[in-house]
């Protein structure tokens, strides 16, 4: 990547970030919260966003925030109220700046007249609001520069130069004022850029020193002439040395006519014995009083408005560090590894051994604890709070408001829980899915609504909270619920399920998992783009998870994200299945009961289903399902309940169980593909690859697809 | 030479850092007025660059509480300030800043300003 | 000659991991390595190659064709073996600590393949690269890029992705 290009990453990263804290201030502002603070806030953001797009040359995004700036700068002045029609302008803008940093990230251009709406409003608020006194926009042209004739002191010399002569040049007199000291300027380096410019002869003006009990430490005394001995310098250039001491200095500059070289009559040496006493220069020569710029007034006035504003970030006091990721996944893959090999570690001592080597035993569980307690602090460190994929949604729910025609409201909670930044990557696609499906299927219209005795605005609940050993993502709405009867009918009519087949309530909601199935005819634009809840739901799968979906008819739906806490660590129940090794996350298994005590019954379909506590439960036979030699006696075999979803549980007949432990899960689709049944892969304490099974998936396909084909 | 440069954008703070050191300096980077205060106490430099709009302390307290200290005389403080934000700028020098640059910043007017006010 | 027959345990021999996959040199010869499965000489080309192993078992894979033989871990990353006697439809291999597998890169995916035992590296001219010709078995059509002789030999030039393609149970 090149440098340009890495800035702008930087900047697109910023921006992002900025975007959300935008989201955020306007989110609270709109509750009531409009304290000086917020709109300092907001101004910064927009203002950062400007300069960097600046830098880049983004020139409609520039020209947008430029407008948006300065109504938030007139906004914390309180130029202008933040009623609410400025409020929506405002949330309005934010969704067109991430339009145009958008675009700006692919390199597109917006229609030049893509946010022409808001920008006229920013520009008649402004002008309402001020007359034609402020900048509205346009940078005010260089002023003249001043020039300020106040002579300040006798001139004693009038030499200028070598008897040469001169025949043009410039003459330019320098009296510094204390605040030119005061701001760290120094006359020196000035001297030496004019010095830089051009052959110039300097003399000091020494005659206001005065004697050492008068002498105060932080006096001016000193200023300078200096003359350049042709004029092949602009005028312009030698100001432009003293832009930065405009005002705190004195500066005259003439040029000097060629005149012939004549002896100096009035030549006054700066001499001891010439000169007047001091005393008598003292009287006379007052301190010149600097001009006090008009910017001082106006720093104190608004000494007010730029008090610090304090953080409005939550933590104040919680130091943090920037930290490339590569460096965290490469930390994180060690302690993965570690992880393993203190396993294999553990698992070469058999049970002969572990008499022998007590203290290697009692070293090795130390080390178990220890390196899980690594393992934790390392995940923690790419946890991160779920707000940044939240941010994205209030937009999302505004738009399909808007192209729905409902009425929508969205709530978050919980947005500070924590999670694998991998598995946030992921959550992105599944959440919008989701919340797509509430808009569009979910909540009902205004109409509808009212007519069935809701209040007008439906409400879209999305929070996080951690339960246990997962991360619970739950996504709500009081809307209309599942229309179970169209889902079943549609299901029919795809062949998903059987003319006769009765299936209960939940089994049709979950209907809307299966592949292919939408229940929406044509694939409207909101809801489409090719991502069924299927993918969703593999998506969940492959990372560990588990969705779970809970409709109630006129009452609304409510699916919950299951997540792993941390991603690449599993915890497992290690079997055998057909001699081979097959793990269980753990998460899963509800309780395992020897074969011979398990009670088994066959359906009318031939489905072979467990008898538990009153319940049915589908059974499956692992050696069986995976194409495995099955030559273990029946009775011998163990049976692992597992629970595939909130409601679904599922019985898994293996050869034996091993134990528990703890892997790292590897991708196989990695260097292979994906495979029905199987979750992942990991490697064992012995160094093989052990395969994960897919609990949830085999509950949704029991039989492998090539032998559904009758 | 070391330099400090205070500024609440990344992407400012990064290609100052990159124009900075590329022409030989040490640069020190802080997010806010006071970590710039903070960074100031512990370490020397030869000169600030600070920007205006930041939160938690903006430029002009930050450089207003430089000059108050009465250590930092000759320290020079350079002001990132915009096109159009003049009064900023005024006020900024009134509180005590050497001189200014522009922002977007054209990385050689940078430099020779920094000459400009450091020896 | 048979000079990389493995007796026991030996160290994975790692070859060169420059140049992509399946990228054949500008010049005009190519260097391929050779290896057996019963009489049959096959080869691929050396660029391909990342390593040479021992089989040291692999777990099996469910739900996939006969040929996967299975997935083996590979300094922690997961990678499939197939077994290409099975692939060219002569049955499937019982392999032992003599067998050797052959793990190669291609489209960025890692793959192993399971023969009897590596033979020889070759360079041939890409000029000496005959097509396969017609009325040969059809999966020698599918599989094969080309055919070259070498030393009285043919030597069957291997297509990579047609062996990794259709891994798994068709639907």
């Amino acid at each position: 990547m090149s440098e340009l290009d890495e800035f702008k990453a930087t900047f697109f990263d910023e921006c992002s970030e900025l975007l959300i804290e935008l989201e955020e201030q306007f989110t609270a502002i709109e509750e009531g919260d409009k304290s000086p603070d917020r709109m300092h806030a907001v101004f910064r953001a927009i203002h950062s966003v400007k300069g960097g797009a600046g830098a880049f040359g983004f020139t409609g995004l520039v020209g947008f925030a430029h407008e948006f700036e300065t109504l938030l700068d007139f906004v914390r002045n309180d130029k202008i109220e933040m009623t609410n029609e400025v409020i929506v302008l405002c949330i309005r803008s934010n969704d067109i700046i991430a339009d145009f940093v958008e675009a700006a990230k692919v390199g597109e251009e917006l229609a030049s007249d893509y946010g022409a709406v808001e920008k006229e409003k920013f520009i008649s608020l402004c002008k309402a609001s001020s007359g034609d006194d402020e900048e509205t926009g346009e940078p005010v042209e260089d002023e003249e520069f001043d020039i300020d004739f106040t002579p300040v002191m006798i001139n004693l010399d009038e030499e200028m130069g070598d008897d040469e002569g001169i025949s043009e040049g410039w003459l330019v007199k320098f009296v510094p004022h204390r605040e030119l000291y005061i701001s760290a300027n120094d006359p020196i380096l000035l001297l030496r850029e004019l010095a830089e410019m051009s052959d110039i002869e300097v003399k000091a003006v020494l005659i206001d020193i005065p004697t050492l009990p008068d002498f105060e430490p932080m006096g001016v005394y000193c200023s300078w002439e200096i003359s350049f001995s042709d004029d092949s310098v602009e005028e312009e250039l030698i100001r432009e040395v003293f832009e930065f001491v405009d005002g705190d200095c004195d500066l005259e500059i003439t040029k000097i006519e060629a005149k012939p070289i004549q002896e100096k009559q009035d030549d006054v040496d700066f001499d001891s014995e010439n000169l007047p006493s001091f005393a008598d220069l003292a009287d006379e020569i007052k301190p010149v009083e600097a001009e006090k710029p008009a910017a001082t007034v106006a720093a104190k006035g608004t000494e007010q408005t730029s008090k610090s504003p304090s953080k409005t970030a939550p933590v104040a006091g919680v130091q943090s560090i920037r930290v490339d990721l590569d460096k965290v996944d490469r930390v994180v893959n060690m302690v993965g590894e570690l992880v393993i090999t203190q396993s294999m570690l553990t698992q070469q001592m058999d049970d002969h051994l572990k008499h022998q080597y007590q203290e290697l035993i009692r070293g090795l569980e130390v080390l178990a604890t220890t390196t899980r307690g690594l393992q934790d602090s390392v995940m923690a460190i790419r946890a991160q709070p779920v707000k940044s994929v939240f941010s994205r949604m209030p937009r999302l729910v505004r738009e399909l408001a808007t192209k729905t025609g409902k009425k929508i409201k969205l709530e978050t909670v919980g947005e500070n829980t924590e999670i694998d930044k991998t598995v946030i990557e992921q959550l992105s696609d599944p959440l919008t899915h989701m919340i797509r499906n509430s808009a569009d299927h979910g909540i009902e219209s205004v109409e509808n609504r009212v007519k069935a005795g809701k209040s007008e605005t439906g409400t879209i609940r999305l929070s996080a909270e951690q339960a246990g050993g997962s991360i619970l993502i739950i996504i709500e709405d009081d809307g209309a619920g599942i229309n179970r009867e169209r889902v079943l009918q549609l299901a029919r009519d795809k062949g998903v399920v059987g003319e006769d087949q009765q299936l209960s309530d939940d089994q049709i909601d979950n209907l809307i998992f299966a592949p292919g199935f939408s229940t929406v005819e044509e694939v409207s634009d909101l809801s489409g783009r090719g991502v069924g809840m299927d993918v969703v739901l593999s998506n969940i799968n492959k990372i560990g998870g588990a969705v779970i979906v809970k409709s109630w008819p006129g009452k609304g739906t409510r699916m919950t994200l299951r997540l792993p806490l941390t991603l690449a660590v599993l915890d497992v129940m290690l079997v055998k299945v057909g001699g081979c090794p097959y793990v269980i996350p753990l998460s899963s298994i509800v309780e395992t009961i020897q074969n011979s005590r398990a009670d088994f019954g066959k359906l009318p379909t031939g489905a072979k289903v467990l008898q538990v506590r009153g319940e049915y439960v589908h059974s499956i036979d692992l050696a069986d399902r995976f194409e495995l030699p099955n030559d273990i006696n029946d009775k011998d075999r163990f049976v692992v309940l597992c629970e595939a979803d909130g409601t679904n549980k599922l019985a898994l007949i293996v050869d034996s169980i091993i134990g528990q432990q703890q892997v790292v899960i590897k991708s196989l689709e990695e260097n292979f593909e994906r495979i029905e049944g199987i979750a992942g892969g990991t490697i064992l304490g012995d160094g093989s690859v052990g395969l994960i099974v897919d609990v949830q998936g085999l509950r949704n396909s029991p039989s492998p697809s090539h032998r559904n084909v009758a | 030479m070391r330099i400090l440069t205070v500024d609440d954008s990344r992407t400012m703070l990064s290609m100052l850092q990159h124009t900075l050191s590329g022409a030989g300096f040490e640069v020190i980077q802080a997010e806010d007025g006071q970590q710039g205060l903070d960074k100031l106490k512990t370490e020397s430099f030869d000169v600030v660059i600070t920007d205006i709009n930041m939160p938690v302390m903006d430029g002009i307290e930050f450089i207003k509480n430089v000059r108050s200290s009465g250590k930092y005389q000759s320290l020079p403080i350079l002001i990132l300030t915009t096109e159009s934000s003049r009064e900023k700028r005024d006020q900024g020098r009134a509180a005590g800043g050497t001189g200014w640059i522009v922002k977007p910043f054209d990385p050689e007017k940078l430099i020779s300003v920094i000459n400009r006010v450091v020896h | 000659m048979n000079i990389y027959k493995k007796e026991n345990k030996m160290e994975a021999m790692h070859l060169s991991n420059e140049a992509g996959d399946g990228e054949v040199s500008e010049v005009d010869s190519l260097q391929l390595i050779a290896f057996s499965i019963d009489e049959q000489t096959y080869s691929v080309e050396i660029t391909t190659v990342r390593e040479i192993r021992a089989w040291n078992g692999a777990t099996p894979l469910p739900n996939t064709r006969e040929f996967v033989r299975g997935v083996i871990n590979l300094r922690g990353t997961i990678v499939p073996i197939f077994d290409l006697r099975a692939r060219f439809g002569e049955g499937k291999t019982e392999p032992t600590k003599t067998h050797v597998v052959v793990v190669m890169s291609v489209d960025e995916k890692f793959v192993g393949i399971l023969v009897d035992a590596v033979s020889d590296i070759l360079t041939v001219k890409k000029s000496d690269v005959h097509p396969v010709p017609e009325g040969n078995s059809s999966s020698d059509n599918e599989l094969l890029r080309g055919i070259i002789t070498h030393d009285s030999r043919m030597v069957g030039l291997i297509d990579l992705h047609a062996i990794v393609d259709g891994a798994k149970l068709e639907e």
